[in-house]
């Protein structure tokens, strides 16, 4: 007791300025909790039990959600056995992983889904288990192959989910959905041509340095929304009449634009990486006879990636986060159902801070989850 | 060399999912030869590409189950009756405001029925053509019914909400600046921040097509005062006239959109409805009722007038749609718009609704 | 590479043993790589140009009358009968105006909570732990959307808060009290700010000086003495007044509430600078964090055994050296910051991006617009570059 007492007196009471910023700051913590409470407590919640599907989903028919529910088990199983399998489980971690990952998840739970919601619940445990088990078994390197080459299939497989049986329209695909969909396929696709580009400026044959860093500075030259409308006005006036190539819609176009700014910023961020590798693994590697792609590929590459993985991650998070700008091409993405909501439908007439509240918790727990899944492959590396 | 397998992976499937996602576009978005000719491509495709509007109560909303209705959506429907046989074969874009016109110049849609105001500069410069307008409007102002302002001239110094990228922007401002009075624009890019800035009465003033505020009028929520709260000021600030519009150099699908929209107007003023369309068909009252819904009068001939459709397409259209008055009441009634006396009634009541002879 | 290769060229007797010799060599092989990636290029160039060229292009329509009114107009009047140039122009100065208050607003903000961050007092360091968690993983539109609702709920102007006369509070704005002047205002400030640097360079050279020879007087008083006689001459040739302008509200006859006098942040400003303010101030925050944290522990443990008391630490020691590392990082947030301004396209703040926005719907011609919008953006991201690199040199400069 009197341990607890001389701590509490050595944090907050220190000094006479300690005694003023725990006063103050007690104060201002009190007063901010004391509004959101009050505030949680006092709005209306129901906007988001009859919009769940809106929102996750946006203008998708109801016949076709049965593909999202698909793509979200897989995605569900995906992510468990993954966490299983790599994580180091311990209790304090996994109890605040549940409780975060549930949340969002509880809300958005019907009696319709609740069969479906079981299901997946089901089959991640008990791929949870088989994860875990495998971790410390012999098959420790297929298993592990297997879920690495099931992370890259999932995207392509989505889409194939998405698209097959005469799905629904691009145009159709909204809500939260589109948001990440956006996101993924921005990362997918800026993270190779990054990585090209980001040795296009730092190789030695003066005109490709000089093409990717015009092109790197031009595309971190203007905002996002000003390269979106790009896409939008300018981008079908220059497209061949190849493929139907000039006919593609806003959602794929919105895509094409994301990766290349996405790829502008990894290849600023993997350049630092580069250059912070010391040129002597470079002539190590020429004085042992290999030449200058395997070099690259096999010597300089996975020590750059490595050791820019935090700051890549952090950029991934950002260009998720960015995916919120697409409400400039009319796209009903999460963002711009939140708005649409209390302004369209009778019931929520006046309620636009419940409905941005729900929206920036999506992102956040997304965003969260992302963070700490950068610092734990940053204490798995050792940086 | 597992690195080499990864990669190998991971190409092939990239390449496999843009293969998907371009040949589903391919499909999806029917072909993109020099030709113009949208009409056989609706028909090749078998569905409608209808730009609308998804946020405008009476002209164009979504309803909770993610279907669309409204005054312009009926149009939508009339011309898929007429050219596919099936008012329900229709894909419905939502499009803002700012975005209508680029939407429609890059094929995304077929045609636009949105509320869109025929201008000149949007004739010419912005490669449309419109068709024969739906809707007579005009730009109006709407206010508090308890603030003192009763004319426009009233509101100096006063701050109004508008949207940016409409006519309306530079109509407000012709009208202000051009009389001297001085005033506040609070532009923004679409409704919703907008009403929520009105309701504030961070703005005094919210200035559209009158259409539009009578629809926003209706569905102004209780807790700011309802209706009864609003009232919209007299003067018409400029003409609006609302119609669908097409592509530059496209007179097959120009010709049919328009002819549509015509033969409703007509079947109007000859009194077919959807309810007596079959039997007016089977004994058409005259032969201007005959050629209009493409059957023979008396035995006669069969008028064909090479729209490239089916002849007896406005069958179709007024029974599964309606004619201009069904359309009209249906969606632009409740709002409180009423045709007598309007613009909007036929001709034979002093309107300007008035359709060119089916001859 | 020329004679030994072109020799044994000739000398070679089979075409593909020719090429074999000439893609053996090194150079000619660059060049080869080069070369070919260049009519790759070229080819693509033409393709873009000969699209481009069935756009319209040209910067014509921007001369034309402009048409529309904007909501905030600063330095210059701007009104409908000016050109679009004009418009745009306002824009650009809207863009720069909440830019560079946020630029300011931000590295304070970002620097004290950083210090927040490190500090031993357990609510502090949770309070700067909170709010970066926060606020750093929501979307900054979301985050503007979010300030502009707030700013709603402010009372409406009839019934407006007032504070002692001197502020008024509405969701029409806020309203300051503000020391005004009359038309040479803005060229006394300029004055005055030349009369800064003027004097800062005095004091440098006379902080050299004082080196070598016996101090006598003090360099900072010399200085400020400097600075304050350029200002008073200055005002009084310039036959400048100020005042102390008190806002007010008050209705027309039409009972229209007209706000006067003061300094007005309207809702919108507002709504765009706290929540560029407070996002990027998460980063910097980090940044600065990242800094202090690089500096070797010695150092605090150094001026903790000197006898110096925290504030003196932290501005003598800490932040000093911190700086060197921090200003790369935060240029690149100054950057940011300028180009997330953008996104006031969302509520009704009219920057660049919307004023663009506005003449494209009227006039069409967007590539010529884009390249308008990329050109100002580039300056400004060069402008800020520029300045920020010339304080890095000074910082870097001294010490190691």
């Amino acid at each position: 007791m009197r341990i607890l007492l001389n701590r509490i007196r050595e944090n907050f009471f220190g000094s006479k300025l300690d005694v003023i910023l725990s006063i103050t700051g007690a104060l201002f913590i009190y007063f901010v909790l004391s509004i959101v409470i009050s505030f949680i407590l006092n709005s209306d919640w129901t906007l988001i039990l009859v919009n769940r599907q809106l929102m996750l989903t946006g203008l998708m028919p109801e016949e076709e959600i049965w593909r999202v529910w698909t793509i979200f088990s897989l995605t569900a199983i995906l992510i468990t056995t993954s966490i299983a399998f790599w994580f180091n489980i311990n209790i304090k971690g996994s109890i605040f992983y549940i409780l975060l990952l549930l949340i969002p998840f509880l809300i958005f739970t019907t009696k319709n889904t609740l069969l479906y919601v079981l299901f997946i619940m089901i089959l991640s445990i008990v791929f949870f288990y088989l994860g875990y088990r495998s971790k410390n078994s012999e098959s420790k390197n297929i298993v592990s192959r297997i879920i690495v080459i099931s992370w890259i299939i999932l995207l392509p497989i989505c889409f194939l989910i998405l698209n097959i049986l005469d799905g629904p329209k691009m145009t159709l695909w909204g809500g939260f959905m589109i948001n990440l969909i956006l996101a993924a396929i921005a990362i997918f696709a800026g993270f190779p041509l990054g990585i090209l580009l980001a040795l296009g400026r730092a190789s030695s044959y003066k005109l490709i340095k000089l093409i990717s860093t015009l092109y790197i500075e031009v595309i971190r030259g203007a905002p996002l929304v000003a390269w979106l409308l790009l896409a939008w006005f300018v981008l079908p006036k220059f497209l061949p009449n190849l493929f139907g190539l000039s006919d593609l819609n806003i959602v794929v176009r919105a895509m094409i634009v994301l990766s290349l700014f996405a790829s502008a910023y990894i290849a600023e961020v993997i350049r630092g990486g580069l250059q912070s590798i010391p040129r002597g693994q470079e002539e190590a590697s020429f004085a042992l006879g290999m030449n200058s792609i395997s070099t690259t590929i096999f010597i300089v590459l996975p020590q750059a990636i490595k050791i820019v993985i935090p700051t890549v991650v952090s950029t991934f998070i950002a260009i998720f986060k960015d995916t919120s700008l697409v409400f400039i091409l009319a796209i009903t993405d999460l963002l711009r159902i939140g708005r649409l909501i209390p302004e369209q439908q009778q019931a929520f007439f006046g309620k636009s801070i419940e409905s941005l509240c729900v929206v920036a918790l999506l992102f956040w727990v997304v965003s969260l989850v992302l963070s700490q899944i950068s610092r734990t492959i940053e204490k798995k590396l050792n940086i | 060399m597992f690195k080499f397998r990864l990669i190998g992976i991971i190409s092939l499937f990239s390449v496999l999912f843009v293969l998907a996602a371009c040949s589903e576009e391919s499909t999806s978005s029917g072909s993109s030869d020099a030709s113009s000719n949208t009409l056989e491509v609706i028909k090749d495709r078998g569905t409608l590409n209808c730009g609308v509007n998804d946020n405008l109560t009476g002209f164009g909303v979504v309803t909770p189950d993610g279907s669309f209705e409204g005054f312009d959506i009926d149009f939508c429907k009339a011309i898929a009756a007429a050219i596919l046989g099936d008012a329900s074969k229709v894909e419905y874009t939502p499009l803002t405001a700012s975005a209508r016109f680029e939407a429609l110049g890059s094929g995304e849609v077929d045609v636009l029925i949105r509320n869109t105001t025929w201008t000149a500069s949007r004739d010419r410069d912005l490669g449309n053509d419109f068709t024969a307008p739906t809707f007579y409007d005009g730009q109006g102002m709407m206010v508090y019914a308890d603030s003192n302002y009763d004319s426009i001239e009233s509101m100096s110094g006063a701050t109004v909400c508008v949207l940016q990228g409409t006519t309306t922007e530079l109509n407000l401002d012709d009208r202000f600046t051009g009389s001297g009075i001085p005033y506040t624009p609070l532009t923004f890019e679409t409704n919703d921040p907008l009403q929520a800035a009105f309701e504030a009465k961070q703005c005094e003033g919210w200035t559209t097509d009158k259409s539009g505020l009578a629809s926003k009028r209706a569905g102004f929520p209780a807790a700011s005062g309802g209706p009864e709260a609003l009232v919209v000021l007299a003067e018409t600030l400029s003409k609006e006239p609302l119609g669908p519009l097409t592509r530059d150099n496209d007179s097959e699908l120009y010709d049919v959109v328009q002819w549509v929209v015509f033969g409703m107007m007509q079947a109007e003023e000859s009194g077919i409805t959807s309810a007596n369309v079959s039997s007016m068909a089977a004994s058409p009252a005259d032969p201007g009722m005959a050629r209009l819904l493409g059957v023979g009068f008396e035995g006669g001939e069969v008028q064909d007038f090479g729209f490239g459709i089916s002849p007896d397409f406005m069958q179709n259209v007024l029974y599964q749609v309606g004619n201009y008055g069904e359309v009209y009441d249906r969606h632009l009634v409740p709002l409180g718009l009423t045709r007598e006396g309007s613009l909007n009634a036929q001709w034979t009541d002093g309107g300007l609704i008035y359709a060119p002879p089916f001859r | 590479m020329p004679s030994s290769l072109f020799t044994q060229f000739k000398s070679e007797d089979s075409i593909k043993k020719k090429l074999n010799l000439l893609f053996r060599n090194r150079i000619f092989r660059r060049f080869f790589i080069q070369f070919v990636f260049g009519i790759f290029l070229l080819l693509l160039f033409f393709y873009i140009v000969d699209k481009a060229l069935n756009l319209e292009l040209g910067f014509g329509h921007l001369n034309s009358r402009a048409g529309f009114g904007l909501s905030h107009t600063f330095i210059i009047d701007y009104n409908s009968n000016d050109s679009r140039w004009m418009g745009y122009f306002a824009g650009v100065i809207n863009t720069i105006r909440v830019s560079l208050v946020g630029i300011v607003l931000a590295t304070i903000l970002g620097i004290f909570m950083g210090l927040a961050r490190l500090s031993p007092n357990f609510l502090i360091n949770k309070i700067s732990t909170g709010y970066v968690e926060f606020i750093r993983n929501t979307p900054l539109l979301v985050q503007i959307i979010f300030w502009q609702l707030l700013l709603l709920q402010l009372p409406h102007i009839s019934k407006a808060l007032t504070f002692g006369g001197l502020t008024v509070f509405s969701n029409k704005g806020i309203l300051l009290p503000i020391i005004s002047s009359n038309e040479n205002g803005s060229l006394w400030t300029l004055i005055l700010f030349l009369g800064l640097i003027v004097s800062l360079i005095l004091r440098s050279r006379l902080f050299k000086y004082k080196e070598e020879h016996v101090d006598l007087f003090s360099p900072n008083l010399i200085s400020f003495f400097t600075f304050v006689v350029i200002a008073i001459i200055s005002f009084f040739a310039l036959s400048m007044k100020l005042s102390f302008n008190v806002p007010e509200v008050n209705v027309n006859q039409y009972g229209t509430y007209i706000q006067s006098g003061g300094f007005i942040l309207t809702p919108q400003f507002a709504a765009v600078l706290f929540a560029l303010v407070l996002y990027t101030g998460t980063f910097i925050t980090e940044i600065v964090r990242g800094s202090i944290q690089s500096l070797p522990k010695g150092q605090t443990e150094a001026a903790m055994a000197l006898g110096l008391n925290s504030y003196q630490r932290i501005t003598l020691i800490i932040l000093p050296q911190a700086l060197r590392s921090i200003i790369p990082p935060l240029t690149n947030q100054y950057l940011n910051l300028t180009k997330n301004s953008s996104l006031s396209v969302a509520i009704a703040y009219p920057d660049l991006f919307m004023v663009s926005r506005t003449i494209m719907n009227n006039a069409g011609h967007a590539l010529p617009m884009f390249v308008l919008i990329l050109i100002t953006y580039l300056t400004l991201s060069l402008v800020i570059s520029l300045i920020m690199n010339i304080i890095n040199l000074r910082v870097t400069r001294i010490g190691a």
